[in-house]
């Protein structure tokens, strides 16, 4: 009856950027991203590749709620190193590493279909 | 096919049809051929086979032993058919009647001849009657065996096989191995007949030898002629047939046999012979010797019989006993009596006595009670003439069970009801008084509720007998009323707030209710159970018992019985009393009644008249229209439940003309007997109290205010000293009764005056209303009462008068006073403390003289009151009267049926409050009449301060304290609610005293803490002292002193001094950022909230601004305003107001509402600076108590301080870093971390307020991975849980599910602040966590440069497991094959430090950066025992 229709959970409003950025004013070289539109799948994979990154001192994320499409990452680097480049820095990598996967996916396939012609 | 006849078909046609069918000799479809007689052949067979054996059955043929042969009938020729005896018999007599029948027709035939010709059966029968030799033959009676029926057979233990390969049915060998007793049939000895001749005794022996043989030759088979080597049937045949001729043979020569018997035994081996009868199983010649055995084995067995029986039925030990004493008769039979010269001992046995009962084991029997309620002993030696002897279950033991009672309670016959009701309700009445005479297991009032009594006396009410009305109405009365608690309360009435008396609810009823019907949660007050309708009575009842009255009718009933039935005086009295506990149980229930039509009309008019009555003897026998004390009391009750239920009583039954009647006459010219005259007066007095604490009937005042003028001056003479003891009793109670009058009219008189000290206030707000024009809504104006302070002002003279009589006696009484003595100075005091509250209002007040007046008071009675030796006695009472030393004792009641315990005799059970001793009273009185003067005339105050520092009054203050009060639900503990009044004056005094003089802030510590402990446990209906408490004497400075006095400071100095011991590092760690503020000190903290006191204060006063409501009405009766008092009627008694951790409230408050926020989808983003300070405020009250009143909090286990802090970290995403947010979590972290503290740490055991720990864990992990920046503070709160001594649950989350914390918690090994003994010790032995830890470190999860802490608890855990002797309980095996597993792991690893630092781990080192020690090489017995391993 008054479910949310089900491309909310995909199509930015207007007016609704895609992610924003905010300073943490409590804590020194930190920063607070929300993600609008995305959730635990992107949310979780983002921050384990900032985990992995050395001069990534903290990366948490949280959905706020679950009928809310957004989540919320936080960031702390260490001193030379801004929040915002870690987060690019997470991003390119993720990106080669998924069309890594893709690029080795569908050479696997390729063999199996040579495979059986 | 040949066709059926069909309807209409004649003869003809049939015999057409029958020709036909011959014709064509069709076969039939039946034939009809006799088979061969299948039984017959088998029973001869059988007969023939069966081996002779006495007393053995075989199949079919139930053969008695051989001596049993002659009851047995003997059996008719082979031919005939075999059949039962029974069936044989029952098909003999139809036959023979038959039979004489036709022999009666034709009547000229021989019989004998007929009889051949009619019944070849019977003929068979009588053609071979032969008259037997009956001489010798044993007569065996059936015995009288115990049992009705033979004892059933069981088969199923034949252990005797088939003896000679004959294989035999389950039930003959059952009957063979039974005894002829099994049947019934008792084999009494045969008497042997002694023949002399012998003849007659080779006759004997013949004969035997021929009943044996008879009975067995031609059953038995030759055990000397087998016919084993011949083929099959033909030769068994053979044999059978040559053994027939053999025994034929012998039969025919019996009289040689012996002889040559003789011969033969003579000539052969003795042996031979052995050998022969052996083979043949039994001796032949010793027919009777199992016999005998048998016949012992018989007895045995009776007697072991009746013995068991008597273990379990007494009765039958009874049967027992009259054969033992057969010899004694029950009585003599004398020679005179007619018929009796044969006397029939059976037919007597009723007239024996029953014999004793035998007192049951210690684990208790069924209580029987006489008929006065009280227990017997099971074998109390109780006449019979008692008549508690009755044909129950057991008839020899004396009284009634409570099962048979109720079974009397329901019978038709009168008297048997009547006895039945009226024991119950004395047994009901005498348990309640403790005067049961015994223990019984199980409370008896929820035992009697779930049998049902209350629907037995609901039933039993509805009698159309008076008789049994008045029984149900008296079982009623006793099962709802607790017979102590209305006098109790009767008595506490005088004290100030005493007429305040909780109602009378079931509380965890209610609280059922609510989670009973979640979906209709409209009201969830009590009243929605009477609107429920399709509620069953039972369920009612089972939840309240008055409700369940009230929903079946009751009052109609009772005023039926009251106006129609006019039962005698005691039933009437039970009546009223019913109706007052039913109007104690709410203001619903009160309403009820009133609404009730008729009742209360049938009350008024036929008890309390106004007209004359007859004079009646000491004992009232007819109270209708006699004024009844019940009566008055119960419209005093219903007053007190509300304003307006009060104001319509007296408007329709115009109760001032009543009240007028009663009081106006002295006691002693009432046309009554002179202590029920008092009573009266007393109770009328009462009455009018409450009507004029609402502002009702004053106007009566002034028509009698020359009585009470009189009545003063009388008072003057009274003496509050005791009496001496050489008094008469009657004379003592007459005393006693004249002082309560007295203090009943000092009450109305301070109700009087408080009334008019309202009046002025409320004209001025009448006319102000009149004056201004109708713009603004007229608020809800009280006309005031009709009296002014110029009518209550020659009062004061008079009283004080007996002021100054009564507190010089007092002072200089060495005895204890007597307690109406004390209640009447009570009265008399609270009165001039009403006055004096009052008199600052008027506007004829004048100061000067009034604080002139005032000194005078102070210097002349309170003072010499408050320095003599009898205030330090007073004090040194209350001491012992304080509620600390209330030990509750087992509850009577039921939780349906609430009552407060009291008890009327017993002193000792009592609440120590309103033991009869206590002095709480009084003391709550001076102590008011003190602070209200005090505030008048502040320069006395210092006259005080000796009291408030007195060491009687610190002595009392630190017991209470020390011990606490003790509060609990339990409506008994509600009577601590005047300590807690004198323990509010007491402070108060403190308060105005400490304002005034400085030498009594040594004390604030203790007062401060009873200010706390006060806190926590005031009730409801005093809201308006915990009001009090908070806004003055929790925050107050004055109470607080330590702030003043440089403990700060000290705070800051002692931490210096113990840290700089320990080389503090203020080094900044790697996270600078983190850790940028430098950590604020302790004294800091402590000086910054000590100076916010009063913002503190604002933050808890918001926070409980909830109860405003309750705060007003509970002032409105605590100072007396009339016409703001709605009803006298406290809330259900549920225990103490605020919890014990009041203090941690708002956090909790604020952490559930931005639960409720989050969860409706409103993001918490950060909070409003207001939030923020609630939080900051808490903490530092939180802090201060911590730190000043640790005793205080003791009472709040750490795990939920611990938990309630834990909130703070779930609130929100970021209020754990507000800067003074962090500073005050920080130190009261560090505080409850510290090792004393830790040690009563336990998050295992269940924490009140939390659901499941677990769960609020695994919330502060996501929280943590989240949001926290991987701070320290969070940090620590996420590690303290995971020591050795809390669930291994805790650690398995971190570990595996939310291993995602794992990367952020990076507080250095040497900046943590919780010992790390905790987290090492005992080592972990739980295989899983350690492949946890194990995997957890290779896999890099865990480095030493993010997870320090956690990584050296992995190493640690993991090096001591492998190198170390493991001492627990699983198999060694296992283990070591686990160790290897781990070695394997570890030898493969890559990273070649975390190799390193597992295999050389030394021990903890909170200085080295590592965090730990490691060995610069591997040892020696490491090295041994890696090799042994990886073998």
């Amino acid at each position: 009856m008054n479910a949310p229709p089900t491309f909310e959970s995909f199509i930015l409003f207007e007016g609704e950027k895609k992610i924003t950025i905010e300073k943490d004013t409590k804590v020194p070289n930190a920063a607070i991203f929300t993600v609008n539109k995305e959730d635990h799948t992107l949310g979780n994979m983002l921050r384990q590749q900032l985990l992995k990154d050395p001069q990534v001192l903290f990366a948490g994320y949280k959905v706020p709620h679950p009928l809310e499409h957004k989540f919320v990452l936080r960031v702390q680097t260490s001193n030379d190193y801004s929040p915002q480049e870690a987060f690019t820095n997470a991003i390119t990598d993720l990106i080669s590493e998924v069309s890594l996967l893709e690029e080795r996916f569908k050479v696997c396939v390729k063999e199996k279909q040579e495979g059986f012609e | 096919m040949i066709k059926r006849p069909k309807p209409g078909e004649n003869e003809d046609d049939l015999l057409k049809l029958q020709e036909e069918f011959l014709k064509n000799k069709v076969n039939p479809s039946v034939t009809v051929f006799k088979a061969g007689d299948k039984r017959k052949a088998e029973g001869s067979r059988q007969i023939d086979s069966v081996p002779e054996k006495h007393g053995k059955v075989k199949r079919d043929v139930v053969q008695m032993s051989a001596g049993l042969s002659g009851m047995v009938p003997p059996r008719v020729s082979q031919a005939q058919k075999k059949k039962s005896r029974f069936k044989e018999e029952r098909s003999k007599m139809p036959d023979r009647r038959s039979e004489r029948i036709i022999i009666d027709l034709d009547g000229d035939q021989d019989p004998h001849e007929a009889m051949d010709a009619q019944d070849s059966d019977l003929r068979s029968v009588l053609t071979q009657i032969m008259e037997r030799d009956v001489r010798n033959v044993p007569v065996y009676l059936p015995s009288s065996t115990t049992q009705g029926f033979p004892t059933v057979l069981h088969r199923g233990h034949s252990s005797s096989t088939a003896t000679l390969g004959k294989k035999k049915s389950l039930f003959a060998q059952q009957v063979e191995s039974c005894k002829p007793s099994s049947f019934g049939v008792s084999v009494a000895f045969p008497p042997v007949t002694v023949m002399t001749l012998p003849q007659q005794s080779a006759a004997v022996d013949e004969s035997r030898n021929r009943n044996e043989s008879s009975s067995s030759s031609s059953t038995s088979r030759s055990n000397i002629v087998s016919g084993e080597g011949l083929q099959s049937k033909p030769g068994k045949n053979e044999s059978s047939a040559i053994h027939k001729e053999n025994v034929k043979k012998i039969e025919s020569m019996s009289e040689e046999i012996l002889e040559e018997q003789k011969k033969l035994l003579s000539t052969l081996d003795p042996n031979i012979v052995k050998f022969l009868q052996s083979k043949k199983g039994l001796p032949q010649s010793g027919a009777a010797v199992p016999m005998e055995t048998n016949q012992e084995n018989i007895r045995e067995h009776i007697e072991l019989s009746t013995e068991d029986k008597d273990k379990t039925i007494p009765s039958n030990k009874l049967l027992e006993e009259e054969n033992d004493v057969e010899a004694s008769k029950p009585i003599e039979v004398k020679e005179e009596w007619v018929n009796m010269a044969e006397v029939e001992t059976e037919k007597l046995a009723w007239l024996k006595d029953l014999p004793k009962p035998k007192a049951k084991s210690k684990e208790g029997c069924l209580a029987r009670f006489d008929f006065n309620g009280r227990l017997l002993a099971r074998d109390a030696d109780v006449p019979v003439r008692e008549g508690l002897h009755h044909h129950g279950d057991e008839q020899e033991v004396a009284g009634y069970t409570i099962e048979e009672l109720f079974m009397l309670s329901r019978s038709t016959v009168q008297s048997q009801r009547v006895i039945g009701l009226q024991t119950l309700a004395r047994i009901v009445y005498s348990y309640r008084i403790d005067d049961i005479g015994g223990e019984l297991q199980k409370p008896l009032i929820p035992m009697l509720l779930e049998s049902g009594f209350i629907f037995l006396v609901r039933w039993a009410l509805d009698d159309s007998s008076e008789v049994v009305i008045g029984a149900a109405v008296e079982a009623l009365a006793s099962f709802l009323i607790n017979p102590g608690d209305e006098e109790t309360l009767d008595n506490i009435y005088f004290w100030s707030h005493g007429c305040e008396v909780p109602c009378l609810v079931p509380t965890e009823a209610e609280e059922e209710n609510d989670e009973d019907d979640e979906e209709d949660q409209v009201g969830n007050k009590p009243e929605d159970a009477s609107g429920k309708p399709d509620k069953p009575d039972a369920e009612v009842v089972n939840k309240d018992v008055v409700m369940g009255l009230l929903k079946m009718n009751v009052l109609p009933r009772l005023r039926y019985i009251l106006e129609v039935v006019r039962p005698p005086a005691a039933v009437v009295l039970n009546v009223l009393t019913v109706l007052i506990r039913m109007a104690r149980h709410s203001p619903q229930t009160a309403n009820e009644i009133y609404k009730c039509p008729r009742l209360i009309d049938t009350v008024v008019t036929l008890f309390m008249p106004t007209t004359s009555w007859v004079k009646q003897g000491d004992l009232v026998t007819d109270v209708y229209n006699y004024p009844v004390i019940p009566a008055v009391k119960l419209l005093r009750v219903l007053c007190l439940t509300g304003r307006n239920l009060a104001a319509s009583l007296l408007s329709k039954y115009s109760l001032v003309s009543v009240i007028i009647r009663y009081i106006s006459v002295e006691p002693t010219d009432m046309q009554m007997n002179i202590g029920e005259a008092y009573n009266l007066s007393i109770e009328t007095f009462r009455l009018w109290h409450v009507l004029i604490s609402y502002g009702l009937s004053c106007d009566a005042f002034r028509e009698l205010y020359p009585l009470f003028m009189q009545q003063l001056q009388l008072f003057q003479r009274l003496s509050v000293l005791p009496l001496s003891v050489t008094e008469e009793p009657a004379t003592v109670s007459a005393h006693h009764l004249q002082l309560l009058r007295a203090s009943a009219i000092f009450c109305v008189l301070e109700a009087t005056v408080n009334a008019a000290g309202t009046t002025a206030h409320l004209q001025s707000q009448l006319n102000r209303s009149h004056t201004r024009p109708t713009d603004e809504p007229v608020l809800d104006q009280v006309a005031p009462p009709p009296i002014n302070w110029s009518h209550v002002t020659g009062l004061l003279g008079p009283v004080e008068l007996c002021f100054q009589k009564w507190m010089a006696e007092m002072s200089r009484a060495e005895l204890n006073l007597e307690r109406e003595a004390m209640t009447l100075a009570g009265c008399c005091i609270n009165f001039l403390t009403s006055f004096y509250g009052k008199l600052t209002m008027q506007t004829s007040h004048n100061a000067v003289e009034c604080l002139e007046h005032l000194e005078v008071l102070i210097t002349g009675s309170l003072i010499p009151l408050m320095t003599s030796s009898a205030f330090y006695s007073f004090m040194l009472n209350l001491r012992n009267h304080s509620s600390c030393n209330f030990k509750q004792c087992k509850s009577k009641s039921s939780h349906q049926l609430p009552d407060f315990g009291c008890h009327m005799d017993n002193d000792q059970v009592l609440h120590p409050c309103i033991q009869r001793q206590s002095t709480v009273g009084i003391m709550g009185s001076l102590f008011k009449l003190t602070t209200t003067i005090l505030r008048i005339h502040k320069g006395m105050t210092g006259k005080f301060c000796a009291i408030v520092e007195s060491n009687h009054v610190i002595g009392y203050l630190e017991k209470v304290t020390k011990k606490r009060l003790t509060t609990s639900s339990r409506p008994a503990s509600w009577f601590s609610r005047f300590e807690h009044h004198v323990l509010f004056l007491l402070l108060k005094l403190y308060y105005l005293v400490a304002q005034q003089s400085d030498s009594c802030h040594q004390h604030s510590n203790l007062y401060h803490s009873i200010a706390l402990v006060l806190f926590t446990s005031l009730h409801a209906g005093d809201e308006h002292l915990a009001h009090e408490l908070l806004s003055t004497m929790l925050f107050h400075t004055d109470f607080i002193i330590e702030g003043k006095v440089g403990d700060p400071i000290a705070a800051d100095l002692a931490d210096f001094l113990t840290t700089s011991n320990t080389t503090r590092q203020q080094s900044v760690s790697k996270n600078v950022g983190l850790e940028s503020q430098p950590e604020v000190s302790r004294g800091e903290l402590l000086q910054d909230a000590y100076g916010s006191l009063a913002t503190i204060r604002s933050t808890y006063m918001v926070f409980f601004a909830r109860l405003e409501q309750d705060v007003l009405a509970s002032r409105a009766r605590a100072n007396h305003i009339p016409h703001e008092i709605q009803n006298f009627v406290l809330p259900a008694h549920t225990g103490q107001l605020a919890p014990t951790d009041w203090m941690f409230m708002p956090l909790l408050h604020l952490y559930s509402e931005t639960q409720t926020a989050e969860m409706l989808g409103k993001s918490v983003q950060s909070f409003p600076t207001h939030i923020t300070n609630t939080v900051i405020n808490s903490l530092r009250w939180i802090f201060i108590m911590e730190t000043w009143r640790g005793e205080s909090l003791k009472v709040v286990p750490l795990a939920a301080k611990m938990t309630r802090l834990f909130c703070l970290f779930l609130t929100g995403n970021d209020l754990f870093f507000e800067d003074q947010v962090r500073s005050y979590l920080t130190q009261l972290m560090r505080m409850y971390t510290s090792p004393s503290w830790e040690q009563q740490l336990d998050f295992n055991i269940p924490i009140p307020g939390v659901a499941s720990f677990p769960d609020l864990y695994i919330s502060m992990l996501t929280q943590f991975a989240a949001v926290s920046f991987g701070d320290h503070l969070f940090g620590h709160a996420i590690l303290l849980p995971l020591q050795q001594r809390f669930s291994s649950q805790l650690r398995r989350a971190v570990w595996s599910e939310h291993a995602g914390v794992l990367r952020s918690l990076s507080i250095p090994v040497s900046k943590f602040l919780i010992p790390l003994e905790g987290f090492l010790h005992p080592i972990e032995t739980n295989q899983e966590l350690l492949s946890m830890y194990l995997s957890g470190l290779s896999t890099g999860i865990v480095k030493q440069t993010w997870c320090p802490v956690l990584y050296l608890i992995a190493t640690h855990h993991l090096a001591n497991y492998v190198f170390n002797d493991y001492k627990g309980n699983d198999n060694k095996e296992v283990v070591t094959n686990f160790k290897k597993k781990i070695i394997h792991r570890v030898m493969n690893m890559k990273d070649q430090t975390l190799q390193n630092h597992i295999l050389l781990y030394k021990c903890v080192n909170k200085m080295s950066p590592l965090g730990f020690d490691i060995y610069a090489e591997l040892p020696l017995p490491r090295s041994q025992l890696l090799q042994t391993l990886q073998r």
